[in-house]
């Protein structure tokens, strides 16, 4: 909304502060200025007006606000116009059709105009807002709309067919060559102001080219009326037309106010451009007129703001805005409240008023707030250690959208929903919530790529978003990813780290699952399950057709966890295990398997021998070469004896490493390697 | 036994002489060699009465594990001295360990959070994808209200829509708890707004929320005054100005006075001396009926503030798209 600083200033003469000061208080009392620049010897004031305080897209609506402020007098436009002895009812007819789009409509008569150019003043003024000046009467109706914050509209009421205004819905095949040259398809969502023949205007969005108002009109016929707001929203959206007319109505204008607004605009008509105006007015009026009184408990001001406003300082600030008050604290007190601040029907409502004209600054800091306690919950403490965790461990956390193309949003390890789709989406490739987060993290690796960084380790704690049912909201899954151009043994590694940081320490890692091998390569990627079997997620290497959709040189690895599950199964409270204070043996060993022979089928073997007194079994090294005979291969491991209750004898170590070998060499062939 | 004995006593003297690292290898070669004089004690063994010989071997490799355990320290205490004009390169550059950090947004929500735990509020969460009564209706944004509009919020199915702002979870809390309470919420947003240097289609909004029996707009500001000090500094001016928001009545916008002009005016600030933070007010009664709670006896204030672009102007990051971008270099500029 844009205003002037002269202008706001009419209306209060007695407001002496300079530019600055009246927009410091407009700011503070909940006006915003945006901003303020020099035009000519005035300056313009761009508002940014609050949707709930529509009377101030009107000059006078701003002018009273500052006045409330300052505790000045607001002094309001008189204008007398000069009147004929004729009667409007005579000229003109008008008649409401459609009662619920339009539920008033006054029509006014001025005869004897001469259309021509704009007394300067005026034109300055509104140049100064950046309307452009077409005629004094067109320019009087947008200057008194930029005063009052009511439309108006003249029309030629020569070209009128009947003189007859008809407010009614639209008829399918009706077309309208509108004020801007041009021509609109009519439909029955929307209301027009028909003549005798058919519409003349869009109702409360733009008047027709053929009945406007050209320097050959001398009667004119002047519209105010009150549209519903939702009906012009709707045309207005649908015809991609607007106006600073269907701008106003569309956020609802004073329904009671139209009168007063018509007797100034007529009489501004009549001064700039001379003529006079007949006797009366030719209105049909479904508005209800509301006469409704809050109750105001002054001792609420206190319990809501904090601070004492004395009675007699909220009744002056009432008063100055304008609304009736009646009673005193001690007897109860009545508020009643003008149709233009339709923002003000309750109690909650006054206190506001009172505050923000008393000014916020008033309040004093200082509180009484008793102390309360905080908890963490469990799973927001298990998401941050295990994020905190994979940072520590060289992860650098990412930020991705929730959003991917339906397709790819298609890909889920943990469900097999259908993605949710966004009715309104900006993209294509944006059109649904992701179900994993491995093509973000693809797409993250892809940016890198583009950019020459090597070696980036990503690790996202987000949710993905599974539809089970479409009347429910989907469910919220809360999961890690985990993106690495390392090898598999070191993600292997970071994922058993982070999971024992929350005390999960059976990981298992098995085949993948048919539901993991829809994304990932069956033969370089597991499952991840937990002591119990169940699945916590999967790791691996992405499908070579996913990897070639993102246009990746080298096969990054990827990691998905089930937050949840980890949350379920971690142990966050570590218990003291006694330690021996006896010697350990350690002995290694290396054999000689099969290529294909895997080390867990040699963990298999020795563990399930149960040997007394082992302590750990810890793989270091894996050998294949021309020492080795074909399809063989050396693997080395270390094996540590310890009892809690005295020193191990080399004899008992060695009968259990004989048993080891022999287990190792019956169930897999395997040689001792000397 | 007495050989075992002086050999211990002679290892342990020229053990104490090593001076250097080339010294230790020496030693360690000649005594725990498979060669050396303790292994060759071994070979004493088959002259010695059969009732001796396991002692005697527990007592060798009692020594063995004694020698090998001083050569360990030694060597540690060697590794620790400056080195006496040795040939390593003490100029060489570190081994640069593998450095992980917090996305900025996370380091800028949790430095919020941990201020608004300090003053007692606890974190709560709510879903992303809402509908409408959640979003909309308990906020006291009627039917027909712009707000509801396709061209501010991305609409899923019929009822369901990404939520536009953190305030859903003021309502997801207040419909299964009873007053007092104090949270914060902080989360991801969603407006369809075209992607530009400062603007972005999601983005992060922390939310508070305290109601009681008591509370007012003086206890808002005071909790505004000390979450601002903990983020900025104790010095810290904030203002309350006037606003509109659907779900608060009265409410307010928060400014600071600018950190780098102090209020005077640059272009940080856009030449106003404040910054605009974000929203706050009283929790409207109709929000509070529209979660059982009466509004003549609890009160209650809320605010909500944007997270990018605080971070952005913390850490100086120019354009809102580097953070959803995740360049590993940009990343890497926030240890943290």
């Amino acid at each position: 909304m844009k205003a002037t600083y002269n202008w706001i200033k009419e209306y209060v003469p007695s407001f002496d502060g300079d530019i600055r000061e009246m927009c410091e208080r407009f700011t503070m009392s909940g006006m915003e200025v945006e901003y303020f620049e020099p035009a000519g010897d005035d300056f313009m004031i761009e508002f940014a007006v609050t949707s709930n305080r529509v009377d101030c897209l009107g000059i006078l609506g701003l002018a009273r606000d500052l006045a409330a402020a300052c505790k000045l007098s607001l002094v309001k436009p008189q204008l007398e116009p000069v009147m004929n002895n004729a009667q409007a009812s005579g000229a003109c007819g008008v008649e409401i059709q459609a009662k619920e789009e339009c539920p008033r409509y006054t029509a006014m008569v001025i005869e004897g105009v001469k259309v021509g150019p704009s007394p300067a003043w005026m034109v300055e003024k509104l140049e100064a807002i950046g309307l452009r000046s077409v005629n004094n009467i067109v320019d009087a109706t947008n200057y008194a709309l930029f005063v009052t914050n009511q439309p108006f509209h003249a029309f030629d009421l020569d070209k009128l067919h009947d003189g007859k205004i008809i407010i009614r819905q639209a008829k399918a095949g009706e077309t309208l060559l509108a004020l801007n040259d041009k021509s609109y398809d009519l439909d029955p969502t929307m209301t027009v102001i028909a003549d005798g023949k058919g519409p003349v205007a869009i109702a409360g969005v733009m008047g027709g080219g053929p009945t406007e108002v050209t320097e050959k009109t001398t009667r004119v016929l002047l519209e105010t009326a009150y549209f519903e707001p939702i009906r012009i929203r709707s045309t207005s959206k649908k015809l991609g037309l607007s106006s600073d007319s269907s701008f106003r109505f569309e956020r609802g204008i004073d329904a009671e106010g139209t009168l007063i607004a018509a007797q100034y605009c007529a009489a501004l008509i009549a001064e700039v451009a001379g003529g006079t105006l007949r006797q009366g007015v030719v209105e049909e009026n479904f508005v209800e007129s509301r006469n409704d009184k809050i109750d105001f408990r002054h001792e609420e001001v206190k319990r809501i703001v904090g601070i004492d406003v004395p009675w007699a300082t909220c009744r002056e600030i009432f008063e100055r805005l304008e609304f009736e008050v009646a009673g005193d604290p001690a007897s109860g007190i009545q508020v009643a409240v003008p149709r233009f601040r339709g923002d003000v029907n309750r109690e909650i409502d006054l206190i506001e008023e009172v505050i923000r004209n008393h000014g916020l600054h008033m309040i004093p800091a200082g509180t009484n707030m008793s102390v309360m306690t905080v908890q963490e919950s469990r799973d927001q403490n298990i998401r941050r250690l295990v994020r905190n965790g994979l940072v520590a461990a060289g992860y650098q956390e990412t930020l991705t959208t929730s959003f991917c193309g339906e397709e790819e949003a298609a890909g889920c390890f943990f469900a097999d929903t259908a993605p949710v789709t966004i009715a309104n989406a900006m993209r294509k490739d944006e059109n649904a919530l992701r179900q994993s987060l491995m093509p973000s993290m693809l797409k993250v690796r892809k940016t890198n790529q583009n950019h020459g960084n090597n070696d980036v380790r990503l690790v996202e704690c987000t949710v993905v978003y599974l539809a089970h049912h479409p009347k429910d909201l989907p469910e919220h899954l809360p999961i890690v990813g985990m993106l690495s151009d390392g090898n598999f043994r070191g993600l292997r590694g970071d994922v058993e780290r982070v999971c024992a940081a929350i005390g999960i320490r059976d990981l298992r890692f098995e085949p993948l699952t048919e539901k993991g091998a829809q994304l990932l390569e069956a033969d370089k990627s597991v499952s991840i399950l937990d002591g119990d079997g169940v699945v916590l997620g999967f790791m691996g290497q992405p499908k070579a057709n996913i990897l070639k959709h993102h246009d990746l040189k080298h096969a990054p690895l990827y990691v998905e966890l089930r937050l949840d599950s980890l949350t379920e199964r971690a142990n966050l409270e570590p218990k003291y295990q006694p330690l021996s204070r006896f010697p350990a043996v350690h002995r290694d060993l290396a054999v000689v398997v099969d290529q294909g022979t895997r080390w867990a089928e040699i963990a298999g073997v020795l563990g399930a021998l149960q040997l007394p007194n082992l302590e750990s079994l810890e793989f270091f090294d894996e050998y294949r070469g021309k020492q080795l005979d074909a399809g063989k291969k050396s693997l080395a491991f270390s094996l540590t004896y310890r009892s809690g209750d005295r020193t191990l004898t080399g004899e008992e170590v060695d009968a259990s490493q004989a048993l080891a070998m022999e287990a190792l060499e019956a169930k897999l062939g395997a040689q001792i390697r000397k | 036994m007495k050989l075992i004995e002086n050999m211990r006593k002679q290892a342990l003297e020229e053990l104490a002489l090593a001076g250097d690292a080339g010294g230790l290898e020496k030693w360690r070669i000649h005594y725990l060699g498979k060669k050396g004089p303790v292994q060759g004690l071994m070979k004493e063994l088959k002259s010695l009465p059969k009732e001796d010989k396991p002692v005697f071997g527990q007592l060798v490799n009692k020594l063995k594990n004694e020698l090998k355990e001083a050569h360990g320290v030694a060597k540690e205490r060697l590794g620790a001295a400056p080195k006496s004009g040795g040939d390593e390169d003490l100029t060489l550059p570190g081994i640069p360990p593998l450095i992980g950090t917090r996305h900025p947004i996370t380091q800028m929500m949790e430095q919020m959070i941990s201020c608004m735990k300090s003053l007692g509020f606890e974190v709560a969460e709510g879903p992303e994808v809402e509908d409408e009564f959640h979003n909309f209706n308990a906020l006291n944004i009627p039917e027909n209200h712009p707000a509801r509009s396709e061209a501010d919020n991305f609409y899923l199915s019929d009822n369901q829509l990404l939520r536009s702002q953190t305030s859903t979870v003021q309502i997801r809390v207040m419909e299964n708890r009873k007053p007092p309470l104090r949270i914060i919420a902080p989360g991801r947003v969603y407006r369809p707004d075209s992607v530009d240097a400062s603007h972005h289609y999601m983005f992060h909004q922390i939310e508070g929320l305290a109601v009681d029996k008591g509370l007012t707009m003086q206890d808002m500001k005071s909790t505004l005054i000390q979450f601002f000090a903990g983020l900025f500094g104790e010095d810290l001016e904030i203002r309350l100005r006037p606003n509109f928001f659907p779900f608060t009545e009265p409410s307010a916008e928060v400014d600071v006075a600018c950190p780098f002009c102090k209020g005077k005016g640059c272009s940080t600030c856009q030449q106003k001396g404040w910054i605009e933070m974000g929203g706050c007010g009283m929790v409207d009664p109709n929000v509070f009926k529209a979660v059982g709670y009466d509004p003549d006896v609890y009160t209650g204030f809320a605010f909500g503030l944007g997270i990018e672009r605080m971070a952005m102007r913390r850490f100086g990051i120019p354009d809102i798209r580097y953070l959803t971008e995740n360049d590993v270099r940009f990343l890497s500029q926030f240890p943290g």
